[in-house]
């Protein structure tokens, strides 16, 4: 249960949360055409770690594109963590784009907007 | 050079950043048709040096367009074409560019019954202004349940968001159970390049 670890593939993210740090890690690709089927599992295990979380819990957020479908399923995944706050869990989370990806920025910035809180954002070099 | 194909391969032209880039693909994609034609276009539009944020709008709607016409389709659609009633020809993509304007548009049959509904959808979002369509995909996104194939509902106004332009539509043919209708959008080059920053 301390850690849900997924492989990347073409058109799905790595997955990598450890329940004992709080540090969270999506990267990659994230455009399967059935995404609820794919964050099932994920949606399950946030939804646990919610109940006794890190002390601190650190999203890292770092796509290369997602769909729509995918944006769904995002906005279900951080709907779910927004709630370790009520069990004292600091929640930051990352957002992560490439220098001259402006539609990477707007989609993190509509993300934090739809869930009202604020998302750090950094900049990598493409 | 412009170069297209019919039935039911995809093909690719592209050639010096003044002239033309197209990609077409007509017919039924299965997933992985789909992926490889995804694959090809971002090579082109690489080739073509076409900045990131550009190519990942024209990447992003591509995408968009593609799962809505291949893997969103009504079953009745689906059973149409396997029991060879429709022509799985006209489902089309097309993509292309030159001198830094793209148009990416689409052909796929909607169920009558669902015709008007659909053209309702399209003119509704184009009625809207950027802030609208940005709200509107805000209520979609928060109260659309999930279809059984796994879309969020959201592919036309994230389209019509990312290409900032609207969704231009025309009804190419109609038989008893089906219309042919086709899409498209336009990309400018210009309207993407704004630099930004952040804190």
């Amino acid at each position: 249960m301390n850690v849900l670890k997924i492989e990347a593939r073409p058109k799905t993210p790595y997955v990598h949360f450890d329940g004992e740090s709080g540090r969270m890690v999506f990267r990659g690709m994230s455009c399967a055409e059935n995404s609820p089927e794919f964050y099932r599992s994920i949606l399950s295990w946030v939804e646990n770690y919610a109940l006794r979380p890190s002390p601190q819990t650190v999203i890292e957020m770092q796509f290369k594109y997602f769909n729509t479908s995918s944006a769904k399923c995002l906005l279900d995944v951080l709907n779910r963590f927004l709630r370790v706050r009520d069990m004292g869990s600091l929640l930051v989370v990352n957002w992560f784009y490439e220098d001259d990806d402006e539609q990477m920025l707007e989609a993190g910035e509509h993300l934090s907007e739809i869930i009202g809180y604020p998302f750090q954002y950094t900049i990598l070099q493409a | 050079m412009k170069t297209t194909t019919t039935m039911p391969s995809f093909s690719a032209g592209s050639g010096l950043p003044q002239e033309a880039i197209t990609l077409q693909f007509s017919g039924k994609a299965t997933t992985m048709q789909i992926d490889a034609l995804l694959d090809l276009l971002e090579k082109m539009l690489v080739n073509e040096g076409i900045n990131n944020s550009l190519r990942r709008r024209i990447y992003s709607i591509s995408m968009e367009a593609l799962q809505n016409l291949n893997n969103h389709a009504p079953d009745q659609v689906l059973d149409a074409i396997n029991e060879k009633t429709i022509d799985p020809a006209y489902i089309k993509f097309l993509f292309e560019g030159c001198d830094g304007k793209f148009r990416i548009e689409t052909s796929n049959y909607i169920l009558l019954n669902n015709i008007d509904p659909f053209i309702q959808k399209l003119d509704y979002i184009n009625s809207l202004d950027e802030l609208a369509k940005k709200e509107y995909y805000n209520y979609l996104i928060k109260n659309l349940p999930f279809s059984e194939k796994g879309g969020a509902g959201l592919g036309l106004v994230d389209i019509a968001r990312k290409s900032k332009q609207p969704i231009n539509y025309r009804v190419v043919g109609t038989n008893t159970y089906y219309s042919l209708v086709t899409l498209s959008v336009s990309l400018e080059a210009a309207s993407v390049s704004v630099p930004f920053v952040t804190g």
